[in-house]
């Protein structure tokens, strides 16, 4: 019987059925893995998107309703709608479906705009998939002998954490836009693109098919009756702390720190190098985060843990470029912390709110995330690459990364600090 | 625990080591360099504006602009608007992507924020000695890249690469700039790059023309073909991408790359805004 404290992530991740933990696993797994390839080309999209209405060419028109899909990052904000409306199964599995087709038709190579914009579908429907799952796995209704919230979070957070690192493993294969270190022997050369179709026809159909394996394992809707609340009880603090927490773990993640050639720009260290030490670290990670327990976890350790990720961060930022192999380091480590800090700042948002609100609570986290992650991105390119059009924002680039890096440290110790009130509690 | 939790539990932690290990052959894979030396002195040299990456489709396919590149066959090829790790650009290292994916030796040099804009240069031979300069400019930063190459045991060619601006007043200073540079190296040079001017401005064919040979023009005069945009077709008279030379024997020939994929006629096709032009020489 799994019961989170006393036992490891894995042992109690091993208690779950076979058949309905490794689905849920994947499923979790595999739609976090898209989000994660959504985010990375969204900017870079919407930034293309932008050269086309600023300097005013052809089709600028078409380029202007592309930058309005920023508005389906709303999306999550209705998920407690929609699946008070429609079921809250129905909608997990439509944002599942949406997700799902959104990357396969992105990898038959459409024109760049519908590419942007399904971006910006994938990143929205996986706020209400998350919301959605994370409800369901924390309330117990997959069925599970789940008898502690802090298995279901750490079961997605390991989910997330391993999509990342594939992530970082298909880049280094060359799969996306990142390294390709082998001439595929294709003919004639542009079908190469396709390569990865197949692949994501598989793994699209996979993710639209497994989860009607386990539909009658998952409490119908509406099975729990929400209770009136008695009093305000600060959730809107809590969402607004993961959501902060969030945001900015996605711009620096997005931004810097999942780019190993930015991280060899800051510190003129080898690509090659900087790759493979990260995905070390993150698999060390996935393995200590397995075998440790959770009463393990303790908030001191955290505490360490994370002033460690804001000295490396603040090293790393401001004399990377003198002491470059160790702030290298130092910031690939500080990655171990950064991923734990996933796992905390879900769990102090399944400790708030009655049940069947936990919806609510994710989503409205994960929709101030992806503002805090717009507001920043644009703000730090508008402040390095197109400084010119605003001059003062000129070599304010760093600062913004330093502010971020503060803001998520904050973030943090404040989780932790109401995380130990909630246990002083009990 | 029981025997078969036993066994799962050692099958995950066995497959969680297989990211890194894929990972550790995929990178062993591509750190070859050959060493290409050449004893009867021809070089084929290259210049390509890259526009960031991104082809006239607005997607990023560097695989596209490596085949483009080989149908020229270049040993030596200077690159414009290079990026190294920005986010805008998916964080790629252009340089090295094209430089490894080529099997090429390469130098690259910023121009905005140490990551944008820059110019690099990709050589089959050996690179023994590399200076950088930032140009006058208004606006976006321009720079100057000089590397010194080492064809064979005993003849060294001295290339600069380089994106010049828009600014009129800013072309002619940053002109005389780069021969300033540039006259301070004797014998053979080769002098190539985006110069956002044809060769009706008297930056090109009076001042430039003073000191080099422009390639192409050496050949195909009176053409007026142009190098941009690449689609839907090179403007008439739009020359802006140059090879020059000096102290060299014949050019074997120069050419402009238009056609990337016979038979499509199609955005897709081109890997930049830009084509790249093509000149074979012999020293």
């Amino acid at each position: 019987m799994a019961n989170g404290h006393n036992d490891k992530f894995l042992d109690s991740f091993l208690d779950l059925n076979i058949k309905r933990g490794s689905t849920l696993f994947f499923l979790s797994f595999l739609l976090t893995l898209f989000f994660i390839e959504a985010m990375r080309s969204y900017i870079p999209g919407i930034y293309i998107q932008m050269f086309h209405v600023v300097f005013t060419d052809e089709g600028w028109t078409l380029s202007l309703l592309s930058l309005m899909t920023m508005g389906l990052f709303a999306l999550p904000l209705f998920s407690k709608i929609l699946s008070d409306k429609f079921g809250k199964k129905e909608i997990m599995y439509i944002s599942m479906v949406v997700v799902s087709i959104g990357r396969l038709l992105i990898s038959f190579g459409l024109p760049a705009i519908i590419d942007t914009t399904l971006s910006s579908l994938i990143i929205g429907f996986y706020g209400i998939f998350m919301a959605c799952f994370l409800g369901f796995i924390i309330e117990n209704q997959f069925n599970e002998s789940i008898k502690s919230k802090v298995v279901g979070i750490g079961f997605f957070s390991f989910a997330f954490i391993s999509a990342i690192l594939i992530d970082f493993t298909i880049r280094t294969i060359g799969f996306t836009a990142d390294f390709t270190l082998i001439n595929w022997p294709i003919e004639p050369w542009y079908n190469y693109q396709y390569l990865w179709t197949m692949f994501q026809i598989i793994l699209s159909a996979a993710c639209i098919i497994l989860p009607i394996l386990i539909w009658k394992d998952i409490s119908p809707s509406g099975d729990l009756e929400e209770k009136k609340e008695i009093k305000k009880s600060g959730k809107n603090f809590i969402a607004l702390i993961v959501g902060l927490g969030l945001g900015v773990f996605f711009f620096l993640g997005f931004n810097i720190l999942f780019y190993p050639n930015a991280i060899s720009q800051f510190t003129g260290s080898n690509y090659f190098i900087i790759n493979i030490i990260i995905i070390v670290v993150i698999t060390l990670s996935c393995y200590i985060f397995l075998e440790i327990k959770e009463k393990h976890i303790g908030l001191e350790l955290l505490m360490i843990l994370n002033v460690f990720l804001i000295i490396s961060l603040v090293i790393f930022l401001f004399i990377g470029n003198l002491f470059g192999n160790i702030a290298m380091l130092l910031v690939s480590i500080s990655f171990a912390p950064l991923l734990l800090d996933i796992y905390i700042l879900l769990k102090l948002a399944s400790t708030k709110g009655k049940r069947n609100n936990k919806v609510r609570m994710y989503s409205n986290a994960f929709s101030i995330a992806l503002g805090i992650f717009l507001l920043f991105s644009f703000l730090y390119d508008f402040t390095t690459d197109w400084s010119f059009i605003i001059r003062a924002f000129r070599g304010l680039g760093i600062p913004i990364l330093l502010v971020s890096s503060v803001l998520l440290f904050l973030s943090v110790i404040i989780t932790l600090y109401l995380l130990k009130n909630k246990e002083a509690q009990k | 625990m029981n025997i078969n939790n036993k066994i799962k539990r050692n099958i995950i932690l066995v497959i969680l080591i297989i990211p890194l290990l894929i990972s550790i052959i995929f990178t062993v894979i591509g750190v070859n360099r050959p060493i290409q030396t050449d004893e009867d002195n021809q070089i084929t040299f290259m210049t390509y504006n890259i526009h960031f990456g991104m082809g006239m489709d607005d997607k990023l396919n560097l695989e596209r602009l490596a085949q483009n590149m080989l149908l020229g066959d270049p040993d030596i090829i200077g690159l414009q608007e290079v990026e190294n790790g920005r986010f805008t650009s998916q964080g790629v290292d252009m340089a090295l992507w094209l430089a490894t994916r080529l099997e090429m030796y390469y130098r690259y040099y910023p121009a905005v924020n140490d990551a944008a804009f820059g110019v690099a240069l990709l050589s089959r031979y050996p690179i023994i000695e590399t200076n950088t300069y930032d140009l006058m400019s208004i606006q976006l930063e321009r720079v100057l890249l000089h590397c010194k190459l080492q064809i064979n045991s005993s003849f060294n060619l001295d290339v600069f690469t380089t994106h010049l601006g828009l600014n009129n007043e800013n072309q002619t200073q940053q002109v005389q700039e780069i021969l300033e540079i540039t006259d301070l190296v004797s014998g053979p040079k080769i002098l190539m790059g985006d110069f956002n001017m044809n060769n009706t401005d008297p930056n090109i064919n009076i001042t430039l023309y003073s000191r080099f040979n422009d390639t192409w023009w050496e050949i195909n005069r009176p053409s007026d073909e142009g190098s941009f945009p690449s689609y839907p077709g090179a403007v008439s008279g739009n020359r802006i991408d140059y090879i020059f030379a000096t102290n060299y024997s014949t050019i074997i020939d120069s050419k402009i790359i238009s056609d990337m994929i016979p038979s499509v006629n199609a955005p897709w096709e081109y890997g930049s805004d830009h084509l790249p032009v093509v000149s074979t020489l012999r020293f």
